[in-house]
């Protein structure tokens, strides 16, 4: 029985053909996506509904049902924060060929792997060892042995296929199953070229996490950060890009300037950062693409911490002349700065709100660093930190709701608070976590720690509860990571 | 005498060696019980509001306490689905053998014994029940004349349950259902959605029709879009705890029930 591509979009799909929706993601060369299924319970689920009703009925008719009053009602408090088990058994292939990648049966265990380790590495999911799984073949993709999952102890089945098309790209096949209800919850197919392989699988897991946590997707995501080696009075410090767990990593400078707080564009084709060229501090644009720089405010002023507005089309920084600090705005394209802030003392560290309407960033007026909101236009400015410390490195998250920080005293350390300031909650306790960046989905957030006395710098993630903490694997030290949107 | 010793000492080395085989197959067996006993067990404290309610029963029916041993034999009728013996599918694909052409006896031989010794295995895990709390017996009513003499007209008796029974009852099949009630971390606001989900059981106390979300309370803007995940986190608490050990005496009072689930814990 052999599966057809297009049968793994859901049935509410467009009409369109489905060759015509895969050329589109091959020539692309991103992942196609399939609509995501109707919030609509399936057809199966309402079948059984149905014929429940019609034995209540039946029962009721038989007048076997106890009285009305006897409606028996138990209270269930407190569920169990726990991770769900869930199985990704290796994605077999309807035949096997060969790609730049590898031949399409290896591709299939290599696909389950990346899952598995998103889903475990979110915290929410516990994967079943391998040793607890079955080989999956093709035919059962569509048709899961609910037998074995359920004594295996999964509440949901992650199956899929890996297929070598005729022009060169590959179909991965994603499929959902809820093992307890013997249904399926989700399915999604995803056209790539063979280097994209991880792509895919990233989005296969995207796809797991959002339909069973009702979060959104952030797997297939980028990080840019600040790859660190040498002595710790003469460190050589390069830009470098990777997948948000590590794979693909590249460097984008050669480390002859040292950069610092690189930031993404919402098109991830350009980063904003600070280099010192020339001993002096300012703010550049590098294009992905061309591998060039330039210099965004042609001045001689410092200029620093510079971040990109939602909508990519300004840059927010500061700059220093004479002694005080504030915030600008510039043109991404270049031009007139046009000032945000006029108060003494350093104004930095601006983060725009996921609407672009609001800025939140440090200020040490009050006479110790606090954060505050104001508007984008600079209008209405107020405190919103007012903990014990120093509050500094401010970034709001893409969802809206939450604004994380580094909070010094004592120590360093990386929290989050409401965008008024409220429900203040500390996540890490390290000597020194600092620099915090949101996942696209605003539910994990990464940050660097430094060790006490090595100064060596390490890329670490943890999540909103402060209990999933790990380390991000980098080639050499890290810091300063800023994660990137959702790849389209 | 010589000789003889050596025999009787042959078969007592012989007998050992059996023995201890057949008690090292026990050892392999028991290894894999350990994983089931989850220590969810903390819910059988709760228990202590059943025997509350067991006495007002007592009043109703002043039987011969010989109910409990009728309970327990019920009690073993109806266990876990036993559908395990299906997984051996898996082993079958031991055609092999047969393309050879060559009848070499050699090469035809060894195949055999193999499959063979490999079966016995599979069978083993799928004995394993699904994980879930000990929960009292059915007979935890004790003293409740248990006879179901067809003649006396179930009616009455469902009529007859107290509410301090009801809440026994309610108390049990609670005891049953929480620990298979997880919920994904984090999600704040998640946590004060409240779902009611409607659960109609059969007599052996297995699901008779899927459970249905009958409403919801404390749903905002912030945590709509978590809605559907907390019905199926309490859906699914349902379906892995089933089949729940209820007293068959209680059925009419258990067929139907209305759970409430509130993730959060009451503070």
């Amino acid at each position: 029985m052999r599966l057809r591509p297009f049968r793994i979009f859901p049935k509410s799909a467009s009409p369109s053909p489905s060759g015509e929706r895969l050329g589109r993601g091959l020539s692309n060369c991103t992942c196609a996506r399939g609509d995501t299924p109707p919030p609509a319970p399936p057809m199966e689920e309402r079948g059984v509904s149905r014929a429940g009703a019609i034995l209540a009925f039946f029962m009721a008719a038989l007048g076997l049902s106890a009285p009305a009053a006897a409606q028996l009602e138990v209270d269930i408090t407190g569920g169990i924060a726990q991770p769900m088990p869930i199985a990704i058994p290796g994605m077999p292939t309807p035949s096997v060929a060969n790609t730049p990648a590898g031949d399409t049966a290896s591709l299939g265990q290599r696909v389950a792997e990346v899952v598995t380790n998103d889903l475990k590495n979110s915290g929410l999911f516990n994967p079943l060892p391998k040793s607890a799984l079955e080989t999956v073949s093709h035919p059962q993709v569509t048709a899961p042995d609910y037998i074995f999952w359920t004594q295996s102890g999964a509440q949901a089945l992650v199956q899929g296929f890996v297929q070598a098309n005729g022009d060169g790209s590959l179909t991965v096949g994603c499929y959902l199953y809820d093992v307890l209800a013997k249904s399926e919850l989700a399915r999604q197919g995803f056209v790539v070229q063979p280097s994209q392989w991880r792509r895919a699988a990233h989005k296969c897991a995207d796809t797991v996490y959002t339909r069973l946590t009702g979060e959104g997707p952030y797997f297939d995501s980028r990080v840019v950060y600040v790859s660190e080696t040498g002595p710790k009075t003469n460190r050589t410090k390069r830009l470098a890009i990777m997948d948000q767990d590590g794979a693909n990593h590249r460097f984008l400078t050669n480390g002859q300037t040292i950069v610092l707080t690189p930031r993404f564009a919402p098109n991830q084709q350009t980063i904003t950062y600070m280099s010192y060229t020339n001993n002096r501090a300012r703010v550049y644009v590098y294009d992905i693409g061309s591998g060039t720089q330039r210099l965004v405010v042609d001045q001689p002023n410092m200029t620093f911490a510079p971040r990109f507005s939602p909508d990519g089309r300004s840059i927010v920084f500061s700059m220093a002349i004479g002694g005080n600090t504030d915030i600008y705005r510039v043109a991404a394209s270049g031009g007139a700065p046009q000032r945000l802030t006029t108060s003494p003392g350093i104004d930095t560290g601006a983060s725009y709100s996921p609407d672009g309407s609001r800025i939140v960033f440090e200020s040490d007026r009050s006479g110790t660093q606090q954060l505050y909101v104001m508007n984008a236009d600079g209008s209405n400015q107020s405190r919103i930190s007012f903990g014990s410390g120093r509050y500094g490195s401010a970034a709001w998250s893409p969802r809206g709701d939450l604004i994380a920080f580094t909070r010094i005293g004592g120590g360093f350390n990386v929290g989050i608070m409401g965008v008024d300031g409220s429900g203040e909650k500390i996540l890490t306790n390290g000597w020194q976590d600092e620099g915090p960046s949101w996942s696209p989905n605003g539910r994990v957030i990464m940050f660097f720690r430094t060790g006490q006395g090595s100064g060596k710098a390490d890329l670490w993630s943890v999540d909103l509860t402060g209990v999933n903490e790990r380390p991000v694997p980098t080639p050499l030290d890290g810091s300063d990571p800023a994660w990137g949107p959702l790849l389209p | 005498m010589e000789r003889s010793e050596r025999t009787g000492l042959g078969l007592s080395v012989v007998g050992h060696i059996g023995l201890l085989a057949i008690l090292s197959l026990n050892l392999m067996s028991v290894r894999k019980m350990p994983k089931l006993s989850e220590p969810m067990d903390v819910m059988l404290v709760d228990k202590a509001g059943l025997t509350s309610a067991a006495p007002e029963i007592s009043k109703e029916a002043p039987q011969a306490a010989e109910a409990p041993e009728v309970a327990p034999t019920i009690e073993d009728a109806p266990p876990p689905e036993p559908a395990p013996a299906k997984p051996q599918p898996a082993p079958a694909p031991k055609p092999a053998p047969a393309p050879t052409p060559k009848p070499a006896p050699k090469a035809a031989e060894p195949p055999k014994p193999t499959p063979p010794a490999a079966k016995p295995a599979p069978p083993a895990p799928p004995a394993k029940p699904k994980p879930k709390a000990t929960s009292l017996g059915t007979d935890f009513l004790k003293g409740i004349p248990v006879d179901k003499s067809a003649g006396k007209s179930t009616a009455p008796r469902a009529a007859a349950i107290s509410p301090l029974a009801m809440n026994g009852l309610a108390a049990l099949i609670a005891s049953q259902v929480k620990p298979c009630y997880t919920i994904p971390a984090g999600g704040a606001d998640a946590a004060s959605i409240v779902s009611k989900i409607r659960l109609r059981l059969k007599k052996d106390g297995s699901i008779a029709v899927a459970p249905e979300v009958v409403g919801n309370l404390g749903v905002n803007p912030a945590n709509q879009p978590y809605l559907r995940q907390m019905n199926e986190a309490a859906t699914r608490a349902l379906q892995r705890c089933a089949p729940y050990k209820l007293p068959a005496d209680l059925f009419e009072a258990w067929q139907d029930i209305v759970f409430t689930f509130r993730p959060a814990q009451m503070s």
